[in-house]
């Protein structure tokens, strides 16, 4: 009986890393320029571009209405968009729901101050190479990516804010 | 002894099923697409309690077990 | 309803013990997404339980009146901390009513049942505490639970873990679970009950393994496979069988292993707005029960925050090797049992579930009618147990998330 639990244990062992090896490296990486683009705002109005915003310290982050750790980091940023948005801090907000309702249903509950753009059909994040859901680029005055942060735990927020104010301390040129 | 050699034989398909790759008509989902299967109600137990209280009850009725049970503390289930 | 103690039914206690196996204690089967939880929830439930009356054609004695169960719970789930999550779930029910003692031959030898005198009133309480820590592409579990009644006490302890093998598409979960339980059945060696036995114990040890894949965008598959062994006393103190003429204890096997496998799929339909529910389990173990559960089941989303439920579970089981309603002899073994529960039937039930969401608040309203017959089982069954119950069971639900 020992002998099958080993075959069977052995099996498992090479399913699980078969399946682990399935790795996708991620597009845009800490040292790239971010790849610009143009979206339309979510609740309408003139397109906006991320070159439009260089010369600030941005941090883009790629959320949705189903994501869960997006209640925590959306109010937390926004708090830290309000604190040093005088100093050249932009929270650059780019939705990815499928259904626009729900975007804004969520907006209507945790309600930001900070641009808000929307992407159809995945080609921001498949450019950006996104590993997973919620994930933020922060990217330094001269448009190059400083920091990646994947997902979203209650004590990410200090931590984000003293990589955003070092940034900050940062001349453009 | 019969039951265990089975319950080895019924695991190593299970891991063999696991085994497959992209082999199976598997389409990698991506982070950002996961919108539907995060809805309340793809959820394995999109009510947790009302599974356990459920579960709880056919145990009590029935002579079967195992599945999704949250738990539950010994059968002081009738 | 008379407290008569002297003539005390199964308790609920007991007869979970005896005719029904353990439910895994504290794991769950389900292989969850390694997903944090971020927000503090509170669920109440409240379900009544309640059982037709034994017909008359089936009955030889006591009460006919059957089961009627209410049940409080409470669940509460928050994080804690950076990377950790807390779930308690408390239940606490009462319940009252008959139950099957015994079955003796009618005139013609067709199996009656005779049902336990006097309604009773009993309560349980039970808590179970689950703590999960969030690794970067896993998760493990530990949770410690503990059940309370009259005559019956248990403890059981889980551990669980769930292992990402690559961009959430596949996960692995496997699990430990351990039960021990006490019981001091009521007038246990009593001049009434001479035979009943004073103070038993048993325990369950359980392991499980299994996947989750993430088919497509709108699919998702589980299957899981659960080995149990119990050991220890697994008969009914407060049931008897009828053996050539004469009464005697309910006499089980102090052992039984069993094994579950259970297999199940989500599926979301864009248009319809509805998601698609299929589980199957199979159940097999040395009390050469075997069984099959299949449950179908849709999910509406409606208008303004409402959502009905409507589903269907299909259920067949084999007998086990030493049932049968009555005995003309003694069996070698000494084995004796009238169980409806190991005997062989099949159960459909239909269930109806309306859930409606106004900002943080939920709540839902569930119906379920549950019906047990032989002519039901996936083989076909000489004798029908006279035993076997109906039920309609309502529950209703709130629910708070901050």
């Amino acid at each position: 009986m020992s002998r099958k639990l080993l075959q069977a244990l052995g099996l498992l062992l090479v399913a699980a890393y078969m399946s682990a090896w399935a790795g996708a490296a991620s597009a845009v990486t800490v040292g790239q320029v971010a790849p610009d683009f143009e979206r339309m705002p979510l609740k309408g109005g003139q397109p906006v571009n991320l070159s439009d915003y260089l010369g600030q310290v941005i941090y883009l982050d790629f959320w949705a209405s189903w994501c869960g750790p997006c209640r925590q980091s959306m109010p937390l940023m926004n708090e830290m968009y309000q604190d040093l948005s005088g100093q050249g801090f932009l929270v650059l907000a780019v939705n990815l729901d499928a259904y626009i309702d729900k975007a804004l249903k969520f907006l209507k509950q945790y309600p930001v101050s900070y641009p808000v753009v929307r992407d159809i059909g995945g080609v921001l994040p498949e450019i950006y190479g996104l590993q997973g859901m919620p994930t933020a680029y922060l990217i330094d005055r001269k448009g190059i990516v400083r920091y990646v942060h994947h997902g979203f735990r209650r004590g990410d927020a200090p931590d984000i804010r003293e990589a955003v104010e070092t940034l900050l301390r940062e001349q453009r040129q | 002894m019969r039951l265990i050699l089975r319950f080895m034989a019924l695991t190593s398909g299970l891991f063999l099923l696991g085994s497959l790759n992209s082999g199976c008509a598997v389409k990698k989902v991506e982070a950002w697409e996961r919108g539907e299967l995060a809805r309340e109600e793809m959820a394995w137990e999109p009510d947790p309690q009302e599974a356990a209280y459920r579960s709880h009850v056919y145990f009590s009725k029935e002579a079967s077990s195992g599945g999704a049970s949250a738990g539950g503390g010994g059968c002081g289930c009738n | 309803m008379s407290m008569q103690k002297k003539n005390k039914p199964a308790s609920k206690a007991l007869l979970a013990l005896t005719g029904s196996a353990l439910s895994l204690p504290g794991i769950s089967g389900k292989a969850a997404a390694a997903d944090p939880v971020t927000e503090t929830s509170i669920d109440y439930q409240y379900s009544n339980y309640r059982e037709e009356d034994l017909p008359s054609s089936k009955h030889a004695g006591g009460d006919v009146e059957r089961y009627e169960i209410d049940t409080h719970q409470l669940r509460v789930v928050r994080p804690w901390g950076d990377s950790y999550d807390v779930t308690v779930d408390l239940m606490y029910e009462t319940m009252s009513g008959a139950s099957p003692w015994f079955i003796m031959p009618g005139a013609n030898g067709e199996p009656l049942q005779v049902m336990s005198g006097a309604t009773i009133e009993d309560d349980r309480s039970d808590i179970l505490a689950k703590v999960r820590k969030l690794y970067d592409n896993s998760a493990a579990s530990l949770s410690l639970g503990y059940s309370d009644e009259d005559d019956y006490r248990a403890i059981n302890v889980g551990i669980e873990g769930e292992w990402d093998l690559g961009s959430k598409q596949r996960t692995f979960t496997v699990g430990l679970g351990y039960s021990d339980d006490e019981l001091e059945p009521t007038d246990g060696g009593t001049t009434l009950y001479p035979n009943r036995v004073t103070s038993a114990e048993k325990d369950s040890l359980s392991v499980y393994a299994g996947f989750t894949q993430v088919l497509n965008a709108r699919t998702t598959v589980q299957s899981t496979l659960s080995f149990t062994r119990h050991d220890g006393f697994l008969s009914d103190p407060y049931k008897e069988a009828f053996v050539a003429g004469n009464r005697v204890q309910d006499n089980r096997p102090d052992g039984r292993d069993a094994i579950a496998w259970l297999t199940r799929l989500r599926h979301f339909v864009p248009s319809a707005r509805g998601a698609l529910h299929v589980d199957y389990r199979y159940f097999d173990d040395d009390w050469e029960i075997e069984s099959h559960t299949l449950e179908l089941g849709w999910h509406q989303n409606l208008p303004a925050d409402w959502q009905l439920s409507p589903s269907v579970r299909y259920y067949s089981q084999s007998q086990a090797f030493f049932y049968a309603p009555y005995y003309n002899s003694a069996r070698s073994d000494g084995f004796a049992s009238s169980d409806y529960r190991l005997s062989p039937y099949g159960a459909l039930s239909y269930r109806l579930r309306a859930t409606k969401k106004i900002g943080t608040w939920a709540f839902h309203l569930g119906w379920e009618r549950y019906t047990s017959e032989a002519d039901l089982a996936i083989k076909s069954v000489r004798v029908e147990n006279p035993g076997l119950v109906e039920f309609n069971a309502i529950t209703f639900g709130i629910s708070r998330h901050f």
